[in-house]
């Protein structure tokens, strides 16, 4: 039995584990780690991309939240907390790499087509029900990392737009911008699959 | 490409009479879409939401991508090693000793 679930089999809470660790208990430190390894970790596997950066990026996550632990009130979920913490590792650790951000200058940027592009949309040509998780996660893998992040951060992570505003410095308007070009890149991915696919069974 | 789409037709203002205001193009409509989408949008843009069956297939389309990247779960659990490397770090600071057990 890990020790996450021996110390929860014991009967402590993980209000409890966390008290315990805000006093250094090593065994609930460990615990802690047990309980939130699995979304700490694809929440960086998603925004990078990349095992071993991830695995890094979790690692520096869970330093933090053990140095900083005395420091949680139980203002927020400590789960939300934790979470926070990891997204701000991650923006950190992307930003040092120089990875592009949404900025200003993006928004006043002319259309890049000369003109409207001239679709015939039929029913048939719908997305809805033709798409699952699996499908869905090769085609975010395939973003470019500007736009997998606000995706990530909005559409699977739940978080606001103003909330993405204050973590990435722009402005709301760029978050809701760069969103809206990310679900149309997603898009395009997942039809061209999804010719493909039917294409293949002829 | 991100392009504006648009029913299979020419582009072109409708002749306009003095006093009849215009109905919106998509690729107006397409313009405010991204500050839309998630609520909101003037009664002109409902307007074409309502009447437009490709943007409004387009619309379909990134709200259902979004409703299934809800579902996206948290995918696997860290290699071992992530732990270990933690222990060790932890081990050189004032916090606590962990202890060496597998997670």
């Amino acid at each position: 039995m890990t020790t996450a679930k021996k110390i929860l089999a014991n009967g402590i809470s993980e209000q409890e584990a966390i008290e315990r660790a805000q006093r250094g208990d090593p065994e609930c430190f460990e615990a802690l780690y047990g309980l939130h390894k699995r979304r700490v970790y694809s929440l960086c596997l998603r925004m990078t991309g990349n095992t071993a950066e991830a695995e890094d990026l979790t690692q520096e996550a869970f330093l933090q939240l053990f140095r900083k632990i005395a420091t949680f009130r139980g203002e927020s979920a400590f789960s939300t907390w934790l979470h926070r913490l990891a997204v701000n590792v991650v923006l950190m650790h992307l930003r040092k790499k120089g990875l592009p951000e949404v900025s200003l200058e993006e928004s006043m940027e002319p259309q890049q087509e000369d003109g409207p592009r001239k679709d015939i949309g039929t029913r048939d040509n719908v997305l809805a029900g033709s798409i699952d998780r699996v499908n869905l996660e090769r085609a975010v893998e395939s973003l470019p990392p500007g736009y997998r992040i606000i995706f990530v951060l909005h559409d699977v992570e739940g978080y606001e737009h103003n909330e993405i505003a204050e973590m990435m410095g722009c402005s709301i308007g760029n978050s809701k911008s760069q969103l809206h070009k990310a679900r149309m890149k997603l898009r395009d991915l997942l039809k061209q699959s999804k010719a493909e696919k039917a294409a293949n069974r002829r | 490409m991100l392009g504006i789409h648009t029913a299979g037709k020419t582009i072109t203002d409708p002749p306009s009479i003095p006093g009849e205001k215009r109905a919106m193009t998509c690729a107006e409509f397409q313009k405010v879409l991204p500050y839309i989408i998630d609520g909101g949008g003037s009664e002109e843009e409902q307007e074409h939401l309502r009447s437009c069956h490709v943007c409004s297939d387009l619309v379909a389309d990134l709200r259902y991508i979004a409703d299934v990247a809800k579902l996206l779960l948290p995918m696997e659990d860290p290699d071992p090693r992530v732990w270990k490397a933690i222990e060790e770090k932890l081990g050189d600071e004032p916090l606590a000793k962990p202890a060496h057990r597998n997670v």
